[in-house]
């Protein structure tokens, strides 16, 4: 999922090789109870609490993260999708198209909202969605859930709730999927 | 796919591109439903609109594509350009350039002009019309409404009719919709077909009302007025009754084909009044399109980095 | 005394070829042909065909008028180039060639030139097909060569009377059926495809059937110029077995370009008549190898960058051709080089009324205009090795066989191993 979820067509020809796994299955179902306890505790309730998943590894995050809230909440919270590309401060240096559609099927203004994503890295992609958050409404205010923050920011951005902080050097790659987290490299193919 | 440096015409893009095309163009449409329909991935590059013949429509089209992508626009008409004045199209060219600008939008009522303005410039061309030979933007419009109404283009049959030989919009559509996997069927007096068509990926069939009982799509071209005074139809009342999408003919249609048309329309010559306000006439989703495919044209080219001189793998963001 | 000697060659004529050395005299004419001939100049000519200069009918220098694209100078430098020893200008220039003073003008000009020049008088007044020119005027000073090239005017009763008026000269009437209206190229698979008018291959074998037919009522001497249908040849050879005074001549990028050139949309390719297919290019060289074509002819007409840059539709017709004509012809026909040589200076010479200074016979006392040949050179022309005057050629980049490497006006050496020595 990493490999691929800044939206950028991959332009360096390799293959994802794990080299550890540092979240089990559990680890991951753990870390999204935990998360979406502290999204309630850190923002009283949920009434006025939407999602946001980043395309494309945050969105399977924020669906998972708005089915716990209900579960514990028993109500439903908005949740929609954002594919920042079109923001991103990279265009022009290489290919970045957008993957997923963008969908935010509510009004956000005077919402919290909750950008979701796998991976907090430079601070680059939250950069480009707060901006993209902006054009869609006036947020009362905007939070940042991640499941790996690896470290390494650009940009003064932090993050609200994370599933775990696990340091990198900055040439690796981290994958994030539904029942694990690994840590890898890219390796070069063939092709 | 390696992304297009020009779009001149539909063969710089090919099968592959135009998909890409129509695939951004949903991209682009949901930007343009927002609340702000603006985003700013073009910001710091210059397009230049250069149209050495008018067209408002087009113009203004290319404008708003561009403005939505954040992008500078430099508009440059023959009325107010030197080149009345007798500067050429090469120091035209050159000048607009040395300015700074990454693309350039060109209209000219001469065939090629986009592929020569690429010895003089490093720019990004892109063809806003050439004489009667390329239109590919408008293509793309065209595509993407069919593929909006019908789900896709692939095995639709089209029919093109009227003044094939004078349109630019006939032959980038041949090339795309074909390209495209549609059948597509021409249907004009002869004097108004190209002398020499037997390579084209067409059928021709003489008779409109053969034609249209097997369309998905029927796309009337223009009738401009003066091709009565150069005796290539005898009147255009004439070729009304024999090409024209009277209201009586529209009922032939099969229920779902669409009636498309590139604009301006000529109403009571190649379409009738009330034909424009059928259910499946979908002539204003063209005009509507023509600006999301323009963004996606204007962001394939200049959004992917292959206008600069190397792409710089260095700068790699897993975030 | 020996002032040159063009030595180790082969020399060919229209009598056939031998190995021979020739000696040019100090009055510039040959003074013997002959094995091992001493003194003088030496000009090597080993394993090169020592010939006759070429004679061009058809060229179109800008002077006066427009001597920023070309002049006298610049034109028949690239004529000794391409190994021309005699050219035929046009009377396309501004002002007309179509009265005795500009013929007068025109004369004063040879001072300038570097090789032969002979002039064409218009048969209409300022080319305009409306008027007559004062023929008999022109003739008085030598012309014997009138033309007109435009058929979008000029019609068939004046052409008649031209025709009829000229036999009282010994005139040649020289045309070109081209009607120059809405097309821009030939009309079939690349104008379609590109959008661009078209102008039918059936125009121009229609006007030259009017033509032949027109010769043989008013027993005018017509020569059809730059033919580029293989029908029209066949329409004339007819005549020609009817009896009729005819002779024809066709170009050189007739021969080796078509329609497809014009996808590059270069305007170099927009000559006039337009660029045919394959199949008109073929005919017309098996036409050529069985002896039906008279002259190959450049119809080198030169164009100034602003207008070569010009969008297709908009550019005027022309293109040079001065100095790669031999060599197109000699790879596109791939033939003894006698019959290339009978089409660009035996027969033209004729034509022209030069037979007595240039091509046909090579013999002693006559003039120095000569050629050495280097049969089996390639080469590629580009703009830096062509042009003169910075202008773009049809051929460049294209590979060719045989080079002119010297050329000889009146015994003078002009041009020495490709290169123009004044």
């Amino acid at each position: 999922m990493a490999v691929d979820e800044d939206g950028l067509t991959p332009h360096v020809r390799g293959v994802f090789v794990s080299r550890s796994e540092v979240m089990d299955a559990d680890d991951v179902r753990r870390a999204l109870w935990r998360m979406a306890h502290e999204i309630l505790e850190h923002n009283q309730g949920v009434s006025d609490v939407a999602l946001i998943g980043l395309q494309t590894g945050g969105v399977p995050l924020a669906r998972k993260l708005a089915a716990n809230l209900a579960e514990i909440e028993g109500s439903n919270i908005p949740v929609g999708y954002l594919d920042v590309a079109f923001y991103r401060d990279d265009i022009g240096l290489r290919p970045v198209s957008p993957r997923e559609p963008t969908e935010i099927p509510f009004d956000l203004s005077a919402k919290t909202v909750v950008l979701v994503d796998d991976v907090l890295f430079t601070g680059r992609t939250i950069r480009a969605a707060l901006d993209a958050v902006t054009d869609f409404g006036r947020p009362a205010s905007v939070q940042l859930a991640v499941m790996v923050d690896r470290g390494h920011r650009e940009l003064p951005i932090r993050p609200d709730f994370v599933g775990k902080n696990i340091p990198t050097r900055r040439d690796e790659l981290v994958d994030v999927r539904e029942d694990s987290v690994q840590i890898g490299e890219y390796k070069e193919s063939d092709q | 796919m390696t992304p297009a440096k020009h779009v001149r015409g539909v063969e710089d893009l090919g099968k592959d591109g135009i998909l890409e095309i129509l695939e951004l163009s949903n991209h682009f449409l949901e930007v343009s439903n927002r609340r702000i329909p603006k985003v700013p991935a073009l910001r710091g590059k210059t397009v230049a609109n250069l149209f050495f013949d008018d067209s408002t429509r087009t113009r203004l089209s290319f404008e708003k594509a561009a403005k939505r992508l954040s992008a500078d626009v430099m508009n440059f008409s023959v009325s107010s350009s030197s080149v009345k004045k007798g500067e050429s199209l090469r120091d035209t060219v050159e000048t607009i350039s040395a300015m700074g600008v990454e693309a350039i939008v060109v209209r000219h009522k001469s065939v090629g002009v986009p592929w020569m303005l690429t010895q003089w410039t490093d720019a990004s061309i892109i063809n806003a019309g050439d004489g009667a030979h390329e239109h590919p933007t408008q293509s793309l419009a065209d595509c993407y409404t069919i593929t909006q109404q019908l789900g896709s283009i692939a095995g639709k049959r089209i029919i093109i009719v009227g003044d094939i030989k004078h349109s630019r919009v006939a032959r980038s559509n041949v090339k795309a919709f074909s390209a495209l996997g549609a059948s597509v069927a021409l249907v004009a007096p002869p004097t108004l077909l190209p002398s020499s068509i037997e390579n084209w990926p067409v059928d021709i069939i003489p008779d409109l009302d053969v034609a249209i009982k097997e369309a998905d799509v029927i796309y009337l071209l223009r009738m401009q007025l003066e091709r009565q005074e150069e005796s290539l139809v005898p009147s255009l009342r004439e070729y009304t009754n024999l090409y024209g999408l009277t209201f009586d003919r529209s009922k032939q249609l099969q229920k779902t084909a669409l009636v498309m048309h590139p604009g301006p329309m000529n109403r009571g010559v190649e379409i009738s009044d009330n034909v424009p306000n059928l259910p499946n006439a979908v002539i204003t989703n063209q005009v509507g399109n023509g600006v999301i495919v323009r963004m996606a044209v204007l962001y394939h080219i200049l959004g992917s980095g292959i206008a600069l001189a190397g792409l710089n793998s260095e700068d790699e963001d897993n975030d | 005394m020996t002032e040159v000697v063009i030595k180790g060659g082969t020399v060919l004529d229209k009598t056939g070829s031998k190995k021979a050395d020739i000696a040019i005299g100090a009055d510039g004419n040959i003074a013997q042909i002959g094995e091992d001939i001493a003194g003088g100049e030496v000009i090597d000519a080993t394993g090169c065909i020592v010939t006759s200069g070429l004679v061009d009918l058809n060229s179109h220098f800008c002077q006066p008028g427009d001597e920023e694209i070309e002049t006298i100078s610049s034109g028949t430098r690239s004529a000794v180039l391409g190994g021309y020893t005699a050219v035929m200008l046009m009377p396309h220039t501004s002002p007309t060639i179509d009265s005795a003073a500009a013929v007068k003008e025109m004369q004063s000009l040879r001072s300038e030139a570097l090789c032969h020049i002979e002039f064409s008088g218009s048969l209409t007044v300022d080319g305009l097909g409306e008027a007559l020119s004062p023929i008999g005027e022109m003739a008085s000073l030598g012309i014997r060569f009138f033309v007109h090239s435009n058929f979008s005017s000029l019609n068939a009763s004046l052409l008649r009377r031209a025709m009829e008026y000229g036999t009282k000269f010994d005139a040649t009437i020289g045309l070109t059926p081209f009607i120059d209206g809405i097309g821009h190229m030939h009309e079939g698979v690349v104008s379609s495809d590109l959008g661009i008018q078209g102008i039918a291959i059936e125009e121009e074998e229609i006007l030259t059937y009017q033509f032949v037919r027109m010769a043989q009522l008013t027993g005018a001497r017509l020569h059809l110029q730059q033919i580029s249908s293989p029908k029209a040849i066949e329409i004339i050879s007819a005549a020609k077995t009817d009896g009729v005074s005819i002779t024809c001549e066709v170009s050189p990028h007739h021969l080796a370009l078509t329609d497809e050139e014009v996808r590059s949309y270069r305007t170099v390719y927009k000559v006039a008549p337009p660029l045919r297919t394959k199949k008109e290019t073929e005919g017309i060289k098996e036409l050529i190898l069985s002896g039906q074509v008279d002259a190959i002819a450049t119809s080198h007409s030169p164009k100034p960058r602003h207008l070569i840059d010009l969008p297709f539709e908009e550019a005027p017709y022309g293109t040079i051709g001065l100095e790669t004509a031999f060599a197109v012809s000699a790879t596109e026909l791939n033939a003894p080089l006698s019959e290339i040589l009978s089409a660009m200076s035996w027969v033209p010479a004729e034509i022209a009324g030069l037979e007595a200074t240039h091509g046909g016979v090579l013999s002693e006392g006559r003039p120095g205009n000569l050629i050495v040949v280097d049969e089996n050179k390639q080469w590629s022309p580009s703009v830096s090795e062509v042009a003169i005057k910075n202008m773009d050629s049809p051929f460049d980049g294209c590979q060719l066989t045989g080079k002119i490497k010297d050329t000889l006006v009146n015994g003078n050496v002009v041009v020495s191993n490709g290169e123009v020595q004044i």
